[in-house]
């Protein structure tokens, strides 16, 4: 079992929630609106990123 | 540590009362608005059954996006339609002063009733209001003004508004003195709304998206007879 | 399985034990004073412009002064963007940097990020202001399509912000790199501070993206190199959406440190809390973002009513955080012997320094805010209130009572730290956030009053020739008095930042408080609780009020939108 810290496991929550919201927005067809699609999966990427010096520590 | 807490200061309990504001969800169901649709809409029509009314309304769009416009019947009034259309229904209504007294045409082409016209028809025969097909009323929005920028329209007589901007995005609200009933005009894209008035009286039309220098010049009026 | 560590006391303890903020910034390398020093001072710009066209459209609505559309609308494009876009970014680099920098005993890390930042804002503040006053007034939204005649004016409001974009993306990796940098060597740990400015940077930068996503298109067109850009206005409502969130996450993490700063409390709930509760506003914010839309015609039915059930997710950060502060206040309060009542502890804050007393007005300010964002956030109240006074009425309480009035108070621990002069006059100092906020309630309630009676927003003059319905212009009177009222408090405030940057008397900074944990075990804090019961009756209420409104209203309103 290996534990990862708060800060990493919070970030990739995050980075997730943002992933699913632009899978979302991509694949729901009432919701036609591709920026959204862009900004969010930018976001999961950028928090995906910011995650990997938090788990590196160790 | 954790044992001795008082409830109030547990972690649980701060992170419960942090979701304080979904508690309106309970409002939002007593009055039909809830957003979910295992509560029916009509308590909506119910809950607005009520109090003086001069005007009713449903309104509809039809959509630019070929995605949504399936779900209208009859499909969306394209804007070069729209054009020919607010073109005629001016040059047939337009009387001696310059404003517009659209009245019932036979040959005018309408939609099919759907589902939710059939409840329409239910309140309003509640109201007392004639079910009889509504009247298209075209109306244009442009930089700066409203075409036509005086309706004369009728008591209890239902009217379906076809609304357009034409250059840039713009705003119609309709005021009745406590409030206003506001709609969203885009370039291009053809709004519908039904609405009927139960009362005599001359109502304000102004515009509520900033569009130019010429915004605050925007208005019309609408007299109910 | 992985399972997620988290640390309770210990990293408590750490951040009790380091000193209070004002100390560690005024032990900060010369070089980053300086830079910190400079932000400070160039978002005070932006904000006395951003009030003193405040002023000015407050006074053209309310008919005390007569302004031609042209120069109206410029106002309001300049107020617009010097107090939305420039005060509350560039306030927010220098706390975010300022906060980064006492995490660390070595200062800032990346400086060259942070000084390329500086030439990048500066220019861009700029490009934005000379082009809002030159140029065909766009408002700050800077919406192409009413500047298809003078593709500049696009140009130059794009330009601006995307400038502001960029630096805000400089800024924030320095930010970053600098609290990853300050971790503890052994542990890897965080504090929660630390951690909070991760997430807050990381905001920042996505915004960025949002903002070249909504503004690259538009001056890629003004520019000759691509198509019109058609679909500005929903680019724009994500970008708005991140932009109006970040300076409420950003007053969350000031009041946190404020809150340390100014009574020496602590979270009685645990360092690793407050993360998970800093976090949250990433996890909460994207979702909730369609009440933007709910005017819009395009939008489907079925999207407006999934839209207006996931807005009430929106305050579940800013309540928590809430929550945290008072009763870790009300813990610590009591700790030091029990005044009488449930709500004796009150008396015994600090409300005699002005970083708190700004801090208490910025806390009521929100919840006031708060009871009327969730009018606005049910679809059905859109066409009654959406383009209305109603918006503006209400959310300079978060605008002006909630986030300037933090950042106000977060400078007035920094900047005697950074400069050596002592607080302007504190008693005044710490009476005017209240004379702000008194202000402040009379320009909400002339406002949303106003825009339920169907008064649009950015609209000059609403007399239509005399058409308008007549209870109109008195509450547009109000409107403009509450708006001097509180502009006159903000202006004292800001005279009083002004002077420990400039002529003030040098001396010791307010006291900053040892900080301790919070709390004794076994106590109970219901203050918070109680607020938060309140504040759900006052939304309940006012969304009634707004039922019955549009149920009093001559209109009935049959099937909705029907067919979707
Ligand atoms: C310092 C923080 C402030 C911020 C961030 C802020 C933000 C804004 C924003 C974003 C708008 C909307 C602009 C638009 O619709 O184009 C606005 C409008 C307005 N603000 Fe402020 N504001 C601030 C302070 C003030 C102050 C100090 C005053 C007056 C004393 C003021 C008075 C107004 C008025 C009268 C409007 C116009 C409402 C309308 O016609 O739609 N604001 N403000
Ligand atoms: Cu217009």
């Amino acid at each position: 079992m290996r534990s990862i810290p708060l800060e990493a496991g919070l970030v990739l929550g995050v980075a997730l929630v943002w992933a699913v919201l632009a899978a979302v927005y991509r694949f729901s067809p009432a919701l036609g609106m591709p920026g959204y699609v862009r900004v969010w999966g930018a976001g999961a990427v950028m928090f995906l990123a910011l995650a990997m010096p938090l788990l590196r520590w160790r | 540590m954790s044992q001795e807490r008082h409830f109030t200061t547990r972690r649980g309990f701060v992170a419960a009362m942090g979701f304080g504001g979904l508690g309106l969800y309970v409002t939002w169901a007593a009055y039909g608005a809830s957003p979910l649709p295992f509560f029916s809409t009509h308590a909506s029509d119910d809950a607005d059954a009520h109090g003086g009314h001069m005007m009713r309304m449903a309104e509809d769009t039809d959509h630019a996006d070929p995605s949504m416009s399936g779900m209208h019947e009859g499909g969306p009034l394209s804007p070069v339609e729209f054009t020919r259309r607010h073109a005629e229904f001016l040059t047939r209504f337009q009387e001696a002063d310059g404003s517009v007294r659209p009245v019932a045409v036979p040959a005018a082409p309408v939609h099919e009733p759907d589902s939710a016209m059939a409840g329409h028809d239910q309140a309003a025969i509640k109201h007392g209001i004639s079910t009889a097909e509504p009247i298209e009323v075209y109306f244009l929005a442009g930089r700066f003004s409203f075409e036509p920028d005086r309706l004369k329209l009728r008591v209890g007589q239902p009217y379906r508004f076809q609304m357009m901007a034409s250059d840039v995005a713009h705003g119609a609200s309709i005021a009745f003195g406590q409030a206003s009933r506001i709609v969203r005009l885009r370039p291009d894209m053809v709004t519908t709304l039904d609405l009927t008035f139960l009362q005599a009286g001359t109502h304000l039309v102004y515009c509520t998206v900033y569009c130019g220098p010429g915004h605050d010049g925007m208005r019309g009026l609408i007299t109910v007879v | 399985m992985t399972e997620i560590t988290f640390p309770a006391g210990a990293a408590n303890q750490a951040e009790a034990d380091r000193g209070p903020l004002s100390a560690r910034i005024a032990a900060l390398p010369r070089v980053d004073r300086r830079l910190l020093l400079g932000f400070v001072c160039v978002s005070l710009l932006a904000l006395v412009l951003g009030l003193g066209f405040g002023l000015t459209t407050a006074l053209a609505r309310g008919g005390m002064i007569a302004l031609d559309a042209d120069s109206a609308y410029r106002v309001l494009t300049l107020h617009g963007t010097s107090a939305f876009f420039w005060w509350l970014y560039l306030a927010q680099v220098a706390l975010m940097i300022g906060l980064a920098a006492g995490e660390s005993t070595e200062g800032l890390k990346a400086r060259p990020l942070i000084i390329a930042g500086v030439v990048v804002l500066v220019s861009g503040l700029v490009l934005s202001e000379g082009t809002a006053l030159l140029r065909t007034p766009l408002l700050y939204d800077a919406n192409p399509d009413l500047g298809r005649e003078d593709p500049r004016a696009v140009a130059g409001m794009a330009g601006g912000h995307l400038l502001l974009a960029l630096g805000l993306v400089l800024t924030s990796l320095a930010a970053i790199v600098t609290v990853l940098r300050a971790r503890d060597r052994v542990t890897g740990a965080m504090t929660a501070m630390g951690f909070g400015v991760l997430a807050w940077a990381g905001f920042l930068i996505v915004s960025a993206i949002a903002a070249v996503n909504a503004f690259l298109p538009n001056l890629l067109w003004a520019f000759g190199r691509g198509a019109f850009p058609a679909d500005a206005a929903t680019e724009w409502h994500i970008l708005f959406h991140n932009l109006h969130y970040l300076p409420l996450m950003a007053t969350v993490l000031t009041w946190y440190a404020l809150t340390q700063e100014t009574t020496g409390t602590t979270s009685a709930f645990g360092s690793g809390f407050s993360k998970v509760v800093f976090s949250s506003y990433l996890v909460f914010v994207p979702p909730t973002s369609l009440y933007h839309m709910f005017l819009e015609p395009n939008l489907a039915e079925s999207v407006r009513v999934t839209g207006s059930l996931l807005s009430l997710f929106v305050s579940v950060p800013t309540l928590t955080a809430f929550l945290v502060i008072v009763s870790s206040l009300e813990l610590a309060t009591r700790a030091k012997g029990t005044p009488a009542g449930l709500f004796g502890w009150i008396g015994r804050l600090p409300w005699g320094n002005p970083a708190f007393s700004a801090m208490g007005v910025a806390i009521v300010s929100t919840l006031l805010g708060l009871v009327f964002a969730f009018v606005l956030i049910q679809e059905k109240f859109a066409p009654l209130i959406s383009d209305t006074l109603f918006v503006p009425g209400y959310f300079h309480f978060f605008a002006v009572g909630a986030v300037t009035e933090t950042f106000l108070a977060g400078f007035l621990v920094i900047i005697p730290a950074l400069t050596g002069r002592a607080v302007w006059q504190p008693r005044l100092m710490a009476a005017m956030p209240w004379l702000v906020l008194v202000g402040l309630v009379i320009f909400g309630a002339c406002g949303m009053l106003a825009g339920l009676q169907g008064v649009p927003r950015r609209t000059f003059d609403i007399a239509y020739d005399g058409a308008a319905p007549a209870g109109w212009h008195a509450l547009m009177v109000g409107f403009a008095v509450g708006a001097m009222v509180f502009a006159s408090g903000l202006a004292i405030e800001l005279f009083g930042v002004l002077r420990m940057l400039v002529g003030g008397k040098r001396g010791v900074p307010m006291a900053a408080m040892a900080p301790r944990p919070a709390g004794v075990p076994g106590g109970a804090a219901w203050t918070g609780p109680i607020a938060v019961v309140l504040l759900v009756a006052l939304m309940t209420g006012a969304t009634i009020g707004t039922f019955e409104v549009m149920r009093s209203l001559p209109i009935v309103v049959v099937g909705g939108h029907a067919g979707h």
